[in-house]
């Protein structure tokens, strides 16, 4: 069984979204972003997000 | 519908509870920016759960009940596309430059980064769109009320309106926020029960999964991403549409959403904040959708098969009717209340910040005091409560869905401010009569799409086509801003 198109697409979209999250250029956040522990660090938990939703489509899609 | 008198203290309490936050959080509120921004002091959560209840209300809870049993699963996309995905793109992209330019909207950002007519244009649209979604969610207020208490349509938009004023006039951004993060746990806790009593009443989800299948319509009420031949929502519609134009521009583009995040406390918090509410989202669409299908379950032969003419806007008060026990009834009430007022005061609140920022004080006072600006603030919000409250008898008679209205209305010029807002702080090269050209034809495209009966998510898509093209072209004949003059508003440039 595959993915469909429509969820394939979507799925590339979050994966983008997540480059993004990823590697972002530094001089676009404020300096304490970039040194906070994993439980504090806002792209850790954005991360997270995008890959929750790369598996709904992937599962649901 | 009688409600006993659990319900009433339960509905009484909540309403006590939100006026009394909404006044506290009224004091020292002494400047125009207390008042807009809440002095830039709103912490990430608060402002994430804000930004949650800003989008989600009354027109969401009727609308996407109704429109889940007419379509299915397929209307999660709304948030699950047009939320999250932009909501992060935006925390790490967009953001720091609304953050970084200190402005205190988004037409005033457009006017910094283009011109003024960019501005006064997009700062009227805005306002003119706040108010027809004022209306929208006062005839979301007034089916709910219809439908459970028997109310006549004026007294339901007269109550909600009297009540969403006394605090909001007073408090701005603070006590808005303030009552939106109580609204917001209520919100959820109503959203939960109706889910979970009816999916009891159903007999457990694969029995619901089964009783929907059965129906004749309903051939792709399970389908995330419906064929292409759908007939409201092709998949690829909804990924180009919503997940590239309407989502975004909603998300980066709208006063009411954004005001949110440049009140917040730090750049750090306005970040959080966002990836806080996209966490929420995660969960919210399901408990909002879930309803209609579970109206087909359990309703279907008495709601009939949706055609034209049909009104989505029965399905869940006729649910609340016959499945919450007394008791439970006065928390559901609550958190309807609470979805119509938190989109109220929201929408009401950015609007009175657009007219005073980007109307009165650039055309009208440019030496205008901010006691000055701050009692105008507060009397618009009285002005447009009323304006919304008239309006709102066209919105109820002239569409069949609240929902559908609500993206019909953002269609329109969504996708002609997303061009802008994305060529213009990814590259220097956008200039201001670039930026003009692709905002006009963005919205002209968008107006005669619209008249030929063009899916709205289409018209969207289309729309930002034309205007980032003629943005393109335009730009590349004229002459662009320096750097200088671009510093803090383009992505490359801080």
């Amino acid at each position: 069984m595959g993915i469909d198109p429509g969820a394939l697409v979507v799925i590339l979209l979050y994966a983008a979204c997540l480059a993004v999250i990823l590697f972002v250029s530094p001089k676009l956040l404020a300096p304490t972003a970039a040194t906070a522990p994993w439980w504090r660090n806002v792209r850790f938990w954005a991360s997270l997000v995008a890959v929750v939703q790369m598996v709904v489509y992937a599962v649901w899609g | 519908m009688k409600l006993s008198a659990l319900d009433l203290g339960l509905i009484v309490f909540y309403l006590l509870t939100v006026t009394g936050l909404g006044l506290w959080a009224s004091r020292g509120i002494r400047t125009s920016r207390d008042y807009f921004l809440a002095g830039k002091s709103i912490p990430w959560w608060a402002a994430g759960m804000s930004l949650v209840v800003s989008d989600i209300g009354a027109k969401d809870m009727i609308g996407l009940a109704g429109d889940g049993y007419r379509y299915g699963i397929v209307m999660m996309n709304f948030d699950f596309v047009g939320c999250i995905l932009p909501v992060l793109v935006a925390a790490f992209l967009f953001m720091p430059f609304f953050w970084g330019s200190n402005v205190t909207t988004i037409p005033e950002y457009l006017g910094r980064r283009y011109n003024t007519s960019v501005r006064t244009f997009f700062a009227v649209v805005w306002s003119l769109f706040m108010l027809a979604t004022v209306a929208t969610i006062l005839v979301s207020a007034a089916a709910m009320f219809e439908g459970l208490l028997g109310w006549s349509f004026w007294v339901s938009v007269g109550v909600t309106s009297v009540l969403v004023g006394i605090y909001t006039a007073f408090g701005g951004l603070r006590a808005v926020v303030v009552t939106e993060v109580f609204s917001c746990v209520v919100l959820i806790a109503g959203a939960t029960l109706i889910c979970v009593l009816g999916i009891r009443e159903v007999g457990g989800v694969s029995t619901l999964v089964a009783k929907v299948s059965e129906l004749s319509w309903t051939r792709e009420h399970f389908e995330l991403l419906p064929s292409s031949s759908h007939p409201a929502y092709p998949w690829p519609a909804v990924v180009l549409g919503l997940g590239i134009v309407l989502g975004p521009a909603y998300w980066i583009g709208n006063q009411a959403i954004v005001q949110r995040t440049l009140g917040a406390s730090s750049e750090d918090d306005a970040r959080a904040s966002y990836v806080f509410c996209a966490a929420i989202k995660l969960v919210f669409p399901v408990l909002l959708v879930v309803p209609g299908l579970i109206a087909l379950a359990l309703f279907a032969e008495e709601l009939g098969p949706p055609g034209p003419g049909w009104d989505a806007n029965q399905v869940l008060p006729l649910m609340v009717k016959r499945l919450v026990p007394p008791g439970a009834l006065g928390i559901l009430m609550g958190a309807f209340i609470a979805g119509v007022m938190t989109n109220l005061e929201s929408y009401i609140n950015s609007a009175s910040t657009l007219l005073v920022t980007d109307l009165y004080r650039p055309f009208v006072r440019p030496r205008a005091s901010d006691e000055e600006c701050l009692a105008l603030g507060r009397w618009l919000v009285v002005g447009l409560l009323i304006g919304g409250a008239l309006f709102s008898y066209q919105v109820k008679t002239r569409f069949a869905s609240v929902f559908e209205a609500f993206q019909t209305f953002l269609s329109f010029f969504q996708g002609a401010l997303f061009a802008l807002l994305l060529f213009g702080m990814l590259t220097r090269r956008a200039t201001a009569e670039g930026g003009v050209a692709g905002m006009l034809v963005g919205v002209a495209t968008a107006a005669v799409l619209s008249a030929t009966g063009q899916l709205y998510l289409w018209t969207a898509f289309w729309s930002f086509v034309a205007a980032s093209l003629t943005l393109v072209v335009v730009s590349l004949m004229t002459t662009r801003k320096s750097d200088e003059e671009l510093r803090g508003l383009v992505c490359w440039i801080r």
